[in-house]
C-alpha cells in the first residue's frame, strides 16, 4: 500500500518539470487540449465525489473541468469523460464533443459512447451555421436602422452565440463591439463581465486584469457595488494566480466578500476561493501575516469553513507543526491537481510552502541533526521516495546510515543552500545542519576593501581613457597620429574643443 | 680642440652639484651642454676616450662619445648592427656600464640620443638572442630615468616584450609595479603621448614641449595597448591574476573611434580566460566599454565565450569537449596554456563551492559530487585539497580517520569569509588610501589640464546657452559630469 501513492506522487512532479517552459504561456484552451492534458497523470483517487463536485458549477466551465479531470485522472477518466460528452451534447459546441469522444476513445476504446455520433454532429453544425447567419443578418438590419439599443442587443446575442459554440475570439470581439452602444452603467457592467468570462476561458489573463480595472473604476450604486465586488476580486485573483504573483492573488482572494455565494458558478465556487486563497497565502505569507490576515479574517473565515482542511493546514503552519501541515496538503494533492486553475501551480505552490516550512523550522536552531529534520520533512512528502519512507518506518539505525550525500532529503537541502534559500551548511560528519554565523564586522571590512579596489580600478581606467582621448590616441581605422597631433595643439586646453578635434578628422 | 674637450668636461662637472645651482640655472646649463655636444665635430668626439670618462660623473659626454663610436663601427662594417655592439663586443660593456651608472635627470635632455642607444642595445641583444642581457640592464635604467615620474615611452612596450621573450619576468616587475602604484601619474604622460621625457616639474614642462617633438618616437594607440597587454601577460605568468585582469580590462576598454584594434581583441580573449581562472566565472566587463565594441568582441571571441559558459555552469563534460573543439583556436591565439590551466581551476572552484554548502564532508562525497571530472580517487582529491590549503586558497582542514586511511574528512572553517586579520586589514586600508590619494591628485591635475574647473564650466555653460544646466546650486558638481561625460566625478566622490 505504501508503494502505490509514492509512485503517484513522483509522476506528476516529473510531468511538471517537463512542462516548465510552457508555464508562462497561460491558455486554458491548451490546458483542455490534448497535448498538455495528457502530460499529467494522477493515479490517486481524489477525495471529492465527481457528481456533487461538478454540480456546483454552471456554464461552459463544467465541460472544461470534466475534460481536465477525464484526461488527467486515471481513476475518474471514464466517468468524467462520459459526463463531459453528455455535457457537450447538451450544448452546441461541436469541437468540444469531438474532443471529448477522442479522449474517451483513448481511455476506453470499447465503450459505446467512444464513437462519434456523426448524425448529431452534422445536424448541430447545420443548426449552428443557420443561427450564426441569422444573427449576423439581424445585426446588419439593426445597424441600418441605427437604433443603439438594438445594435447592442444584436451584438450581445451574437457574442452569446459565439461563446456557446466555442468561438471565443469572435465572442470577445462581438462583446467588445457592444461598448459603443452601451447607454447605461448597467449595460457596461454586464458587457465587461461577459468579456471577463470569455477572457478567463481563453486564458487571456491580461485582458481579465484590464477589464477588472475598468469595472473597478466605474461609478455605481452601493448595492450594485457589493454585488460586483466579489466577482471582481475572484477574477482578479485568478489572473494573478496564473501570472504567478501568488501574494497578490492571495490578497485578492482574501478580500473577496463572502457574499459571493454561488453567484459566480460559471467561473468558480466559494470552495475554490478558499482553496486558491489559502494555498496562495500559505505559499507567500509569513506566519504572522497568515495568523492575522487569514485565520483572524472574519470575512474569509466564511470561505475557510467550506474547506476545513485548508484552515487546519494554515493553523498547523502557524503553530509550527509543519509536518501535519504538509501532510494535509499532500493528502489533497490529487484534488488540487485535478482543478482546472490550480493544476499547473500546485507544484510551485507546494514547493514554496515546503521551502518556507524548512526555513521557518530552522530559525530557532543553531544546529539541527539531519535526522530530526528528515523526520519532520522527508516522510511522505514530495521528494520522500523509498529511502525517506523507509527511514520513517525503519529504526533510528537505518536512517542514520542513510543520511549521506545520496539521501534525497540531503540533496534537497543541498539545492536549497545552493540557490541561497537556506543560510546554513551541512556537516556530514556529525550529520547536522549548521546555521551560518555571520560576522558582520569582517563582512563589512571585506566589502569595504573590495569596493575600494573596484573603485580604484574603475577610476584608473576612466582616467587613463580621458588622457588617451586627450592625446588623440584612440583606435581608429585610418591611423594618422601625426595629423591628430596637429589638431591636438589647437584644441588643447578646452574639453569641448579637443573632443571636437576627433570629429574634424 | 683639446680645450673644447676640457670645456665640455668642466661644464659637465659643474652639473655635479645641482643643489648649488638654481633650478633654471641647472636646466640652462644642461641645455647648453647638450647643444655643444650636438654640434661638436666628429674629431672632437673621437678624441675623447671612453675610459677617461665616468658615466656617472660625465653622463652626457659619455653618451655622445659612445654613440659616436658606435657610428664609427657601423660605417666601418657597413652593417646596422656591428659585432662590436653585440654582447661580448668591444662597445657592449661600455654601453652596459653607462646604463648602469648614468644620471637620470641629465639624460632627459638628450632623449633622442638616449633612445638611440637603448634601441641599439635592445636590437643587439635580440639579434644575438640574448635578450636577458639587455633586460636586466634596462630594468634598472628605466627605473633610474624616471625616479620622480613614470612616463610612458615607446621603450616600455619593447622592454616588456623582451622580458617576455627572455622569460625574465621578475625584471619587469619593478617597472610594472611602479606603474601600477603610481599609475595615475604615469597615465598623465601617455596623454601627452608625443613628448617623451618630460620632467614633472610644472614650470619646466613648457620649455620641453618645444623641444620634445623631435626627440620623441611617435606613439600610437598600439604602443599603449601593447604595453598593457604585455604587462598583463607578465602578471599572468606570475599568476597574479588580479593585476593581470585589471591590466587586460584597461586594454579592452581602450577608447575607440570607429574600429577595434587587434591587440584589444587578443586582450579580450585572454581577459575571458583570466577571469575564469581568478573568479570561476565570466567577469562583468567594465561599464565604459561601448556596446558596439562589446558586440565585436563577442562575435570574434565566440569559442572563448562558450568555453566560459561551460565553465560557469559547472558542466565538466561540455568544458572538455569545448576545449577539444577549440584546440586549433587556442593554439592560433597562443592561449592553450591558459586553457590547460582551466581544468585545475575548475577542480579548485568545485571544492570552493562545496565549502559554501557543507561544513564537513568526506573525500568520497567530493568524489561523488565531482563524478564527471578527473577527480575520481580519494587520494587525488586529498592531494588537491592539500595543495589548496597549503596555497592559502582554502582555509580547511583534512582529518584522516585512523580506521580507514582511504577516507578522510574535510572540515571547512566556521566562517565562510576568508580569514581577515586586523593587521591584514590595516595594510589593505593603508595601501588603498595611498592609492586613493594618488588618484585624487591625478584627477585634480587632469581637471586642471582639461580646464574643467567650475568657473570655466560656468562660463562655457553660459556661452553655449545650456540654461537648464546651471542654477541648481548644490547639484552642480554632478551635472557637470553628466554634461561632459568625463570622469571628474571621481573628485566629487572623494571630497
Amino acid at each position: 500500500m505504501d508503494h502505490l501513492p509514492t509512485d503517484g506522487h513522483i509522476e506528476p512532479s516529473a510531468a511538471y518539470t517537463g512542462q516548465g517552459p510552457n508555464g508562462g504561456n497561460v491558455d486554458l484552451d491548451s490546458i483542455s487540449g490534448d497535448s498538455l492534458g495528457l502530460n499529467i497523470r494522477i493515479e490517486d483517487p481524489p477525495k471529492f465525489e465527481l457528481e456533487s463536485y461538478i454540480a456546483n458549477y454552471t456554464g461552459r466551465t463544467r465541460y472544461n473541468r470534466l475534460y481536465v479531470i477525464g484526461t488527467c485522472s486515471t481513476y475518474l477518466a471514464v466517468e468524467a469523460l462520459k459526463a463531459a460528452i453528455a455535457e457537450a451534447k447538451s450544448g452546441k459546441d461541436v469541437t468540444r464533443y469531438e474532443r471529448a469522444v477522442r479522449a474517451l476513445a483513448e481511455v476506453a476504446p470499447n465503450d459505446p459512447e467512444a464513437t462519434l455520433d456523426t448524425h448529431w454532429v452534422d445536424h448541430m453544425q447545420k443548426v449552428v451555421k443557420a443561427e450564426t447567419d441569422r444573427l449576423e443578418h439581424e445585426l446588419k438590419g439593426y445597424k441600418n436602422n441605427l437604433i443603439k439599443e438594438s445594435i447592442r442587443m444584436g451584438n450581445e446575442d451574437l457574442g452569446q452565440h459565439y461563446y456557446l459554440i466555442g468561438d471565443l475570439t469572435s465572442a470577445s470581439k462581438a462583446y467588445s463591439r457592444m461598448r459603443d452602444y452601451c447607454t447605461t452603467p448597467t449595460h457596461i457592467i454586464s458587457m465587461l463581465f461577459k468579456i471577463i468570462i470569455v477572457a478567463i476561458e481563453r486564458g487571456d489573463w491580461l485582458s481579465v486584469q484590464s477589464n477588472v480595472h475598468r469595472l473597478r473604476n466605474l461609478q455605481s450604486k452601493q448595492d450594485e457595488q457589493s454585488k460586483v465586488q466579489p466577482k471582481l476580486s475572484t477574477a482578479l485573483g485568478l489572473s494573478q494566480l496564473h501570472s504567478g504573483s501568488y501574494l497578490d492573488a492571495a490578497n485578492s482572494f482574501l478580500n473577496t466578500d463572502p457574499g459571493l455565494g454561488d453567484s459566480y458558478t460559471e467561473v468558480l465556487t466559494s470552495n475554490d476561493v478558499a482553496v486558491y486563497g489559502g494555498l496562495c497565502a500559505l505559499a507567500s505569507m509569513d506566519r504572522h501575516e497568515l495568523q492575522h490576515r487569514v485565520l483572524d479574517n472574519n470575512s474569509f473565515r466564511n470561505f475557510l469553513e467550506l474547506e476545513p482542511q485548508i484552515r487546519r493546514a494554515i493553523a498547523f503552519f502557524c503553530n509550527s507543526k509543519f509536518r501535519s501541515c504538509l501532510e494535509i496538503l499532500e493528502a489533497y494533492r490529487a484534488d488540487y491537481l485535478l482543478d482546472i486553475h490550480l493544476q499547473r501551480h500546485v507544484h510551485t505552490l507546494f514547493t514554496r510552502i515546503r521551502t518556507k516550512s524548512i526555513q521557518q523550522y530552522l530559525i530557532p536552531f543553531n544546529r539541527v541533526t539531519l535526522d530530526s529534520m528528515s523526520k519532520m520533512f522527508a516522510p511522505g512528502t514530495l521528494t520522500g521516495t523509498a529511502g525517506g519512507g523507509a527511514s520513517s518506518g525503519g529504526g533510528q539505525q537505518q536512517s542514520d546510515a542513510d543520511m549521506d550525500l545520496s539521501h534525497p532529503f540531503v540533496q534537497e537541502l543541498v539545492t536549497l543552500i545552493q540557490d541561497g534559500t537556506l543560510d546554513a551548511r551541512i556537516d556530514l560528519e556529525k550529520k547536522v545542519l549548521v546555521a551560518n554565523q555571520v560576522d558582520l564586522r569582517t563582512e563589512l571590512q571585506e566589502t569595504v576593501l573590495n569596493d575600494l579596489e573596484d573603485y580604484l580600478q574603475e577610476a584608473h581606467i576612466r582616467l587613463l581613457r580621458t588622457n588617451i582621448i586627450r592625446a588623440g590616441l584612440e583606435v581608429r581605422a585610418d591611423d594618422k597620429p601625426r595629423e591628430i597631433r596637429g589638431k591636438r595643439s589647437d584644441g588643447f586646453g578646452s574639453a569641448t574643443l579637443s573632443r571636437g578635434a576627433g570629429l574634424f578628422q | 680642440m683639446a680645450e673644447s674637450v676640457q670645456q665640455i668636461i668642466s661644464l659637465s662637472s659643474h652639473l655635479h652639484s645641482p643643489n648649488l645651482l638654481s633650478e633654471t640655472d641647472y636646466v640652462n646649463r644642461v641645455q647648453e651642454l647638450v647643444a655643444i655636444l650636438r654640434r661638436s665635430s666628429q674629431s672632437l668626439l673621437s678624441e675623447t676616450v671612453l675610459t677617461d670618462l665616468s658615466p656617472h660623473e660625465h653622463t652626457l659626454p659619455y653618451l655622445f662619445v659612445l654613440l659616436h663610436q658606435i657610428d664609427l663601427a657601423r660605417s666601418r662594417t657597413r652593417s646596422a648592427l656591428p659585432d662590436d655592439i653585440k654582447p661580448g663586443g668591444r662597445l657592449w660593456s661600455p654601453a652596459v656600464q653607462f646604463l648602469r651608472e648614468f644620471k637620470g635627470p641629465q639624460v632627459h635632455f638628450a632623449g633622442h640620443e638616449w633612445r638611440q642607444l637603448v634601441n641599439m642595445i635592445l636590437d643587439a641583444a635580440e639579434d644575438d638572442s640574448k635578450p636577458v642581457l639587455a633586460v636586466c640592464v634596462l630594468s634598472g635604467a628605466i627605473m633610474r630615468i624616471d625616479q620622480n615620474v613614470c612616463e610612458f615611452t615607446s621603450l616600455h612596450p619593447r622592454f616588456l616584450r623582451l622580458c617576455l621573450l627572455s622569460q625574465s619576468y621578475s625584471y619587469a616587475l619593478p617597472v610594472l609595479d611602479k606603474h601600477i602604484s603610481s599609475s595615475h601619474t604615469s597615465l598623465e604622460q601617455p596623454a601627452r603621448g608625443d613628448n617623451r621625457y618630460m620632467l614633472a616639474l610644472n614650470h619646466d614642462a613648457n620649455d620641453f614641449i618645444a623641444e620634445a617633438p623631435d626627440i620623441s618616437a611617435r606613439l600610437t594607440h598600439k604602443d599603449i595597448a601593447q604595453y598593457y597587454l604585455y604587462g598583463a601577460m607578465i602578471y599572468m605568468t606570475l599568476k597574479e591574476w588580479d593585476k593581470a585582469l585589471h591590466w587586460l580590462s584597461i586594454v579592452i576598454s581602450f577608447p575607440v573611434v570607429n574600429s577595434v584594434s587587434k591587440v584589444m581583441i587578443e586582450a579580450f580573449k585572454k581577459w575571458v580566460l583570466v577571469g575564469l581562472l581568478r573568479h570561476g566565472k565570466l567577469v562583468t566587463a567594465p561599464k565604459i566599454i561601448s556596446s558596439h565594441v562589446m558586440k565585436i568582441y563577442q562575435a570574434v571571441a565566440r569559442p572563448y565565450l562558450s568555453l566560459a559558459d561551460a565553465f560557469e555552469k559547472s558542466d565538466e563534460q561540455r568544458l572538455r569537449t569545448e576545449a577539444d573543439l577549440g584546440k586549433s583556436v587556442w593554439c592560433a591565439d597562443l592561449n592553450s596554456g591558459l586553457v590547460r590551466q582551466l581544468f585545475q581551476a575548475y577542480d579548485m572552484f568545485l571544492v570552493l563551492k562545496l565549502c559554501r554548502v557543507f561544513s564537513a564532508l568526506t573525500t568520497r562525497d567530493i568524489a561523488a559530487k565531482a563524478a564527471s571530472s578527473g577527480l575520481v580517487s580519494s587520494a587525488k582529491i586529498e592531494s588537491l585539497i592539500a595543495f589548496l590549503v597549503m596555497s592559502g586558497v582554502l582555509g580547511a582542514r583534512l582529518l584522516q580517520r585512523p580506521c580507514d586511511l582511504s577516507l578522510s574528512m574535510l572540515r571547512f572553517p566556521k566562517s565562510i569569509q576568508p580569514y581577515c586579520s586586523r593587521s591584514r586589514m590595516r595594510v589593505g586600508l593603508m595601501r588603498k588610501s595611498h592609492a586613493l590619494e594618488l588618484l585624487s591628485h591625478n584627477c585634480g591635475e587632469c581637471n586642471n589640464e582639461l580646464k574643467i574647473g567650475r568657473e570655466n564650466i560656468d562660463v562655457l555653460v553660459r556661452c553655449q546657452g545650456w540654461s537648464g544646466v546651471t542654477g541648481k546650486g548644490g547639484g552642480k558638481g554632478s551635472i557637470d559630469h553628466a554634461a561632459f561625460g568625463v570622469d571628474e566625478d571621481i573628485m566629487g566622490d572623494l571630497s
